[in-house]
């Protein structure tokens, strides 16, 4: 069944331009996937169109946090146990993910949905900071971390938000930088040497 | 530091080369266009990870080479350093000569990043294009100058990959506030860092172009038969003057800081960085002349030769360790005196690997201690030592 281009099968060729869009796949990959939700039965295509639609009508941004979530506030805003007085800043929903992991983190979260980065076009305005500072005011929140990225444009956030934060006599802590868990001395690049150097700690 | 042992595959016009070097001197002969630029080439890569001949990473993939699915240029190098040996391996990789190429670095088997390699073999290549050093245009000495430092300092070549990306960004910003689309406040940061990594080079810089002027200038007097004084002079792109000799971080930090603050309008206005040594030059003057726009080509070649030699004993000091010196068909263009006392010169050195059309520029008792190799049509025949 070689369909290709002809101008009967116009609706290929839409979700061929579609899938185009997403992030990692190229016309070869677009027209592949395409023909084969083509050869999907009717029941698994309307599944996965509804899970696409799901997405987007289900999934909201927490008023408080704007982490992705499907009940506002989220899960994590509305728990128990969780240490109000304590907000971390982090760039992307995943980075939450990450830190929740950990299963030492007690306290609240903030994404910002980016990074500072004016080659991108993305300023202050873009990321969600405004919500951030309606949080601190007139709640007891006693310290923000700071944990976006250790990389410039990461920084350059945490920079921006520490100018805006400490005047409101909120303690601003970032997050330790220097050698990863588990790696010898020896295989540690200079600079991150160095850093680990100046960060060091009390024994 | 030598190369001991040096192979390609799919590299340029080579397939496949398995290369004996040894410490020394080495004579690689052959007509133009048979492979003898690209060795040299090879081994400045390992050293460096850039090309000194292309900036397009695919044309070091052998297109020829055929068959099926991607093709992957790999070079690998077994070095002796005084501390050991040490294996370093590059591999460009392209599913076709128009895509993208993914660069893959190991040192001793182990991946690494590009920061990690560079330093490890430290080089010095001479070829006849250096004469552009001297009378070209300044971003090529900025070039030159980023590829010796960050030879023998890992953080220089930190600071300026860091310091591209802030200029990048900041530009960016500067015409974001121009079009009134972001604040100047959000400068801040960027001029912070713009100061923090672009002091770390110019002190750098300075004191490597102040070290090279005196070593240059005692190589230039030999090489003119006592004839000329060279002075190289380091020409900030944050102004010069006011600091007189105290050029420490501490104090070029706040000056640059306090100089992209004093050019903030003009910077807004034209929507770039007008401060910062990205704009840095270095200038030649022979008896006071500037060799740029004064230097006849003659003059212009035997300052790029004293410049070289002058790189060399700096490494050579700096590191410790023999940089490993490259003379790409320079011999040709010089006149007997100043070949004599070139090769005499790199002599001097524990490995050095010289390339020629013919045997003609060398005299008797040069070659009779020079390894010599044949390089024909992308084969390498090695003749032994004296030929």
């Amino acid at each position: 069944m070689d369909i290709g281009f002809v101008p009967t099968a116009q609706p290929v060729g839409r979700l061929i331009e579609e899938l185009n869009k997403l992030p990692g796949i190229g016309p070869k990959s677009a027209q592949r996937l395409a023909y084969f939700l083509l050869r999907m039965s009717a029941d698994e295509a309307r599944s996965l169109a509804e899970a696409i639609l799901a997405v987007k009508e289900r999934v909201i941004l927490c008023s408080e946090c704007q982490n992705i979530t499907e009940s506002d506030p989220c899960l994590i805003c509305r728990g128990d146990g969780r240490d109000g007085t304590t907000i971390c800043v982090v760039e992307e929903p995943l980075d939450i993910l990450a830190l929740e992991r950990t299963r030492g983190y007690k306290g609240l979260y903030h994404v910002l949905h980016g990074a500072i980065s004016p080659a991108d076009g993305v300023g202050p305005d873009e990321l969600k900071i405004k919500e951030l500072l309606s949080r601190l005011q007139g709640r007891p929140v006693a310290e923000v971390i700071l944990a976006t990225n250790p990389n410039l444009e990461g920084e350059a956030t945490a920079m921006y938000l520490k100018g805006l934060i400490a005047p409101l006599g909120v303690r601003v802590t970032r997050l330790a930088r220097g050698l990863p868990f588990g790696g010898d001395l020896e295989y540690a690049d200079e600079v991150t040497l160095s850093r680990a150097i100046e960060g060091r700690q009390e024994a | 530091m030598f190369v001991r042992h040096l192979s390609l595959t799919n590299f340029r016009s080579y397939s496949r080369l398995e290369l004996d070097l040894s410490e020394h001197l080495a004579v690689l002969e052959g007509g133009n266009a048979q492979g003898k630029t690209n060795l040299l080439e090879a081994i400045y890569l390992l050293a460096t990870t850039r090309s000194p001949l292309v900036t397009n990473e695919s044309e070091l993939i052998n297109w020829h080479a055929g068959g099926e699915g991607p093709l992957v240029a790999r070079l690998f190098a077994e070095v002796q350093r005084a501390g050991g040996r040490i294996q370093v391996e590059i591999a460009w990789q392209a599913q076709r000569a128009t895509m993208p190429v993914r660069k893959r670095i190991r040192v001793n088997g182990v991946v690494r990043r590009v920061v990690d390699l560079v330093g490890q073999i430290n080089v010095v290549m001479f070829s006849a294009h250096d004469i552009d050093l001297i009378g070209g245009a300044p971003a090529l000495r900025r070039r030159y100058l980023d590829i010796a430092s960050s030879q023998v300092d890992s953080r220089y070549l930190y600071s300026l990959q860091r310091y591209n990306r802030v200029l990048a960004q900041r530009n960016h910003l500067l015409r974001l506030i121009r079009d009134r689309r972001a604040q100047p406040a959000e400068l801040d940061f960027w001029d912070r860092e713009l100061a923090e990594t672009g002091s770390y080079l110019t002190v750098q810089r300075r004191h490597l172009v102040a070290t090279l002027s005196d070593l240059a200038h005692v190589l230039h007097r030999q090489l003119t038969a006592g004839g000329e004084g060279l002075q190289i002079i380091y020409l900030p792109g944050l102004g010069g003057g006011v600091l007189g000799s105290d050029w420490q971080p501490e104090r070029v930090k706040p000056e640059l800081e306090a100089r992209l603050r004093q050019a903030r309008q003009r910077e807004l206005a034209l929507g770039m960085t007008l401060v910062g040594p990205h704009r840095d030059d270095i200038q030649f003057l022979v008896e006071g002349v500037d060799m740029n726009v004064y230097g006849s080509r003659g003059q212009q070649r035997t300052v790029a030769l004293s410049l070289r030699l002058a790189e060399a004993e700096f490494m050579l000091g700096r590191g410790g360790e023999h940089p490993i010196l490259l003379l790409d068909d320079v011999l040709s263009e010089l006149d007997s005196l100043r070949r004599r006392h070139l090769l005499e010169s790199v002599s001097r050195y524990q490995q050095v690997l010289i390339t020629a059309t013919d045997l003609d520029g060398f005299e008797p008792d040069f070659l009779a201690k020079a390894a010599q190799f044949r390089v024909d049509g992308g084969t390498v025949r090695p003749l032994g030592i004296g030929g």
